[in-house]
């Protein structure tokens, strides 16, 4: 049987530190398709993730 | 609805808003200053309505919530555009706060009437409503923080900080009071003269003493740090102010008009029906907080989570750009 490919990839995280830490790295690895989500805003993480999806300045 | 009460109809075309009258600025200041903060209020609380939703476990409930959270999931896109959102309409809000109460007091300045009639109105209306603000939001917070525990989140210190903005607000209205006073003399006119001494010796002069007492006199005592700290006096200091800033409304309506241009004014009079409509409004009001208290949250539950500990991002595992 042929697999589908993968279609992405989730994780979980234990503390905003490592979510950030985890953030840094996808982005570093070359990867733009990325989201993250909390229930606690954190300006460390967004500023990560989110200036590489979207064209707007702010 | 403050907006829609407050159209200006024309005698000569019923139906018909007066656009030359000065009260259809105020529709539109009040009208802006109400979207505003409507939309500020409900922006600020959507992140608090999605965790409510999550958290429901009646089915109706989690619809309503659901749809109020307007599909929040915490994404990082998400809240970079709600601080983005918020932020701007905070930026719009604080303006309006002084273009709306502004507005508001053009309504009378620019009338003839005197009492009415006067350049100091604007700023004495921005400061008298963040210090009648101050103090509803006092009298409210005090009781309801201590029949709901809430001391670690509104804390002494928030309280005392209010204490303080009441403390220089409330001077700068009794400045207001005195430039007044001295217009009344200093400008010659005997009309304004007489306003003044009929504010001081009229039929209604006991109402002008207690406005004295309740917003300038008695709310001195916020200089002692031991009543700014402490809720019971703090509570009923700011009902003292509530009482004030109604009389000083009380005159500047009431007062300049029975007492104005027209002999026939002077049979106007105060009826039951006023009273009544007056504390019907309180009664609404009161039940919209009660609503307000039961079914959204009071204080915000996400900005409480970022000051918790393990909200923190620690600097040194991050590398700064």
């Amino acid at each position: 049987m042929k697999r589908d490919p993968i279609y992405g990839t989730m994780a979980e995280f234990d503390s905003p530190t490592a979510l950030v830490e985890a953030a840094k790295r996808t982005h570093e690895a070359g990867y733009r398709k990325i989201d993250a989500y909390s229930p606690i805003p954190s300006r460390a993480w967004r500023r990560r993730l989110v200036f590489t999806m979207t064209k707007c300045p702010w | 609805m403050a907006g829609l009460l407050a159209v200006p109809l024309s005698q000569h075309h019923a139906g018909v808003a007066a656009v030359r009258s000065p009260l259809i600025w105020d529709v539109f200041a009040v009208s802006t200053y109400a979207t505003i903060s409507a939309l500020f209020w409900f922006i600020g609380l959507i992140p608090d309505l999605a965790t409510l939703r999550d958290r429901s476990e009646n089915r109706i409930t989690k619809m309503i919530y659901g749809m109020l959270s307007m599909g929040w999931r915490g994404s990082a896109r998400h809240w970079h555009r709600y601080e983005t959102a918020y932020l701007l309409l905070a930026g719009l809000a604080t303006p309006l706060v002084l273009s709306v109460h502004t507005v508001v007091s053009f309504d009378f300045a620019v009338g003839v009437v005197p009492g009415w009639h006067t350049t100091i109105f604007p700023p004495y209306f921005v400061a008298g409503a963040i210090y009648s603000g101050f103090a509803m939001v006092l009298m409210l917070a005090i009781p309801i923080r201590k029949i709901y525990g809430l001391e670690d989140f509104i804390t002494e210190r928030h309280l005392q900080n209010s204490a303080k903005v009441m403390l220089a607000t409330g001077l700068i209205v009794a400045y207001g009071y005195m430039i007044e006073g001295f217009m009344g003399w200093y400008s010659g006119d005997r009309y304004d003269a007489f306003t003044l001494w009929n504010r001081l010796h009229g039929p209604y002069a006991v109402s002008y003493y207690a406005l004295l007492i309740c917003n300038i006199f008695v709310p001195q005592v916020l200089w002692i740090r031991k009543l700014r700290t402490s809720p019971v006096a703090l509570f009923f200091i700011s009902g003292v102010i509530l009482v004030g800033m109604w009389l000083e409304r009380f005159i500047i309506v009431v007062v300049s008009l029975h007492r104005d241009f027209l002999t026939s004014s002077g049979a106007c009079t105060i009826h039951a029906l006023d009273w009544m409509t007056y504390i019907g409004t309180i009664g609404m009001f009161l039940a919209a907080i009660f609503l307000f208290v039961r079914i959204l949250p009071m204080i915000s539950i996400f900005e409480m989570r970022t000051l918790l500990p393990e909200a923190e991002v620690k600097a040194a595992e991050v590398n700064p750009e």
